[in-house]
């Protein structure tokens, strides 16, 4: 009664610890997360510190527009002096796993021409007629020199370059070709879940629920009939009340309760001399193995010690071998 | 109803649980420092001699200085131009030869403008020594563009120069980390130049094949001017605006200064002739006066302060442009 008890609370402990292991499963965080921020410049900058902050996560940068994109990366002072007359969007930092944050940096203001006033007194002769253009137009941000740019990365409407891509201490900017802005950045970073407890919680979840069904099925069913029936079974096998005072002498129940009689090996002690041609002739036997001639074919004639401790031994060795008529009249 | 709050108890009970063992958002980080801190690294540098080369090569095809832009342009672009009139009329002369193969790279550091970019060719040709190329870049929306060559000194050698690890950084032409600063030097070498070889500054600087062959054609040109009552006389103007000193790994400097020399040939009642060779350089009506115009490319290395070696001139050309009356 008392371990049926234990069991079922075991088993309702294990209904517990197992729905929270499969909701823990259910609803377990990712292992790569992907922090997305919308932008509108054709340019995006991926500092240095933020390229060392994605490599630590062994993350990647990927950019999205339309047209052909391309990704550098160059010295950060270099950089600078080129982003002077952009507009352009830093990646900051992320605060938290889905939020990536932005800067927008303004283009530096150029120095104020002469303020002439000359302002026209005639209007435009040609007014224009022109409808609005069917595309709209950008300024061209790469129609400058290439040398400051280390490594080329180019994509179609989308350039994705690792962290571990960038040579440390230089940063990465992604430029549309055609000027066009960009529409969002993404920073997708690989981090460690410590989810190594869900699956065992499911486990042991799963082997205390088991056990809790088994005590609730035993207390649910009576299973009284079944244990009177093993109980007489048992009692027949083992004669209990059947007046059966053990197994009679001799019989092979006796022999069996008795064991196995085990042949006590009585070695007659040998004389010196004997001993050396004996043992050579044990040898010599044990060479010629247990179906050897000299030890089948009695040796009438030469009368050699061998043939005596042979004869001798195998009497002390086997009582029970079949014996001639003559070595019963010997005795 | 208690069946759905022990539920809920149970999924937040998971919930809460996963969150606890969420990670943290690492902590911002500094990048570490660039391992090569040079402004041109060589990835960069042979992008550079591949778009150097394949506008010049362009233009040497077609003997056409209007298709040097981008890449060649300055003191260069004037000298091939003449090259250019000169093969025109002799399909037997040869433009200079320039490798395109490089045996060292002296790459600019520091994050200022103009950055010069110099380079030391193989050996052209057997008889002929390494060139020394000058790129220059005047703002980070330029390309680095070849404005000057000149070939090394016999036997001179070039100083060890600091590598892309760091870059080499420029020096301004007053600075006082040489002595005598880099101006100075090159102002005191012009006047070695026009005084000749018993001038006062003959012994500030080391010997170079560059003023030895400048003096004898000099003496010879003087002697010849002599002889029909005329004169003869050396002009040297540096262009200091275009001049650049950089600064060596033993704490010396490299200087690169053009130059241009101008040759009076006066005669006195007669008329000067222009060889044939040099006609299609020439302009003007021919009297009694003849200038040859040179575009000269100095190098001149400045050893550290305290070195007992002298400035010396490690690699120079004298090419002639220009053949004028006046």
């Amino acid at each position: 009664m008392r371990l049926r008890t234990m069991a079922l609370v075991a088993g309702a402990l294990g209904i517990v610890v197992l729905i929270v292991g499969l909701v823990a499963q259910a609803q377990r965080p990712e292992d790569t997360v992907e922090a997305v921020a919308q932008v509108d410049t054709a340019v995006v900058v991926v500092p240095a510190d933020m390229v060392a902050f994605a490599l630590e996560s062994d993350g990647r940068v990927a950019v999205d527009g339309s047209g052909t994109l391309e990704a550098f990366t160059a010295r950060p002072s270099d950089l600078d002096a080129w982003l002077d007359d952009k507009e352009s969007t830093y990646l900051t930092g992320l605060p938290t796993w889905e939020e990536l944050t932005t800067d927008v940096a303004e283009p530096a203001p150029e120095p104020s021409p002469t303020a002439s006033p000359s302002p026209s007194a005639d209007p435009s002769p040609e007014p224009s007629a022109s409808a609005e253009p069917e595309g709209e137009e950008f300024e061209q941000l790469l129609d400058t020199s290439d040398d400051l740019w280390r490594d080329n990365w180019t994509g179609h409407g989308r350039v994705s370059v690792g962290a571990a891509q960038v040579p440390v201490g230089l940063d990465l900017v992604v430029v549309s070709a055609d000027g066009s802005p960009l529409t969002s950045a993404e920073l997708r970073l690989d981090r460690d879940i410590n989810d190594a407890w869900v699956m065992p919680l499911i486990v042991w979840g799963a082997i205390l629920s088991a056990v809790g069904l088994v005590a609730l099925l035993l207390l649910l069913i009576d299973v009284r009939p079944l244990q009177a029936r093993g109980e007489e079974w048992l009692a027949h096998r083992q004669r209990i009340g059947t007046g059966d005072s053990g197994a009679k002498p001799g019989s092979r129940r006796a022999r069996r309760m008795e064991g196995a009689a085990v042949p006590a090996v009585d070695l007659p002690d040998e004389p010196d001399a004997a001993v050396a041609p004996g043992a050579d002739a044990d040898a010599e036997a044990a060479k010629d193995g247990p179906e050897g001639e000299a030890m089948d074919e009695p040796d009438a004639g030469d009368g050699s010690d061998a043939d005596e401790d042979e004869a001798a031994a195998g009497e002390a060795v086997d009582p029970y071998a079949p014996r001639t008529e003559d070595e019963e009249g010997g005795r | 109803m208690r069946r759905m709050f022990t539920g809920a108890a149970l999924a937040a009970a998971g919930v809460l649980a996963l969150a606890a063992c969420t990670p943290e958002v690492p902590e911002p980080v500094t990048a570490g420092e660039m391992e090569l801190q040079a402004a041109v690294i060589q990835s960069q540098a042979d992008f550079i001699i591949e778009d150097t080369f394949a506008e010049l090569d362009a233009a040497d095809a077609a003997l056409d200085a209007a298709l040097l832009t981008d890449r060649v342009g300055g003191q260069v672009k004037a000298t091939r131009e003449a090259e250019y009139k000169l093969r025109k009329a002799n399909g037997e002369i040869a433009l200079t030869d320039i490798p395109s193969e490089m045996q060292a790279t002296y790459a600019p550091g520091g994050d200022d403008w103009p950055r010069v970019l110099v380079m030391v060719t193989a050996q052209p040709e057997d008889d002929l020594t390494p060139v020394v190329l000058m790129w220059v870049q005047d703002s980070v929306f330029a390309d680095y563009q070849l404005r000057g060559w000149a070939h090394m000194v016999p036997g001179a050698t070039l100083p060890a120069m600091p590598g892309e690890t760091t870059g080499v950084t420029a020096l301004a032409l007053d600075s006082d980390a040489v002595e005598p600063p880099p101006q100075t030097a090159i102002e005191n070498y012009l006047e070695l130049l026009r005084g000749g070889p018993e001038d006062e500054f003959a012994g500030d600087f080391g010997e170079d094949t560059y003023r030895d062959r400048l003096f004898a054609a000099r003496d010879a040109l003087s002697k010849q001017a002599k002889e029909a009552d005329g004169s003869y006389v050396d002009t040297f103007n540096p262009s200091f605006d275009s001049t650049y000193a950089i600064a060596t790994a033993e704490g010396g400097a490299l200087v690169f200064a053009p130059l241009t020399v101008s040759s009076a040939f006066t005669v006195k009642d007669a008329t000067v002739s222009v060889p044939d060779g040099d006609k299609p350089l020439a302009s003007g009506e021919f009297d009694d006066k003849v200038t040859h115009t040179y575009a000269d490319f100095l190098v001149m290395h400045i050893p550290p302060t305290g070195s007992e070696a002298l400035p010396t001139v490690v690699a120079a050309d004298h090419r002639l442009v220009k053949v004028s009356a006046g």
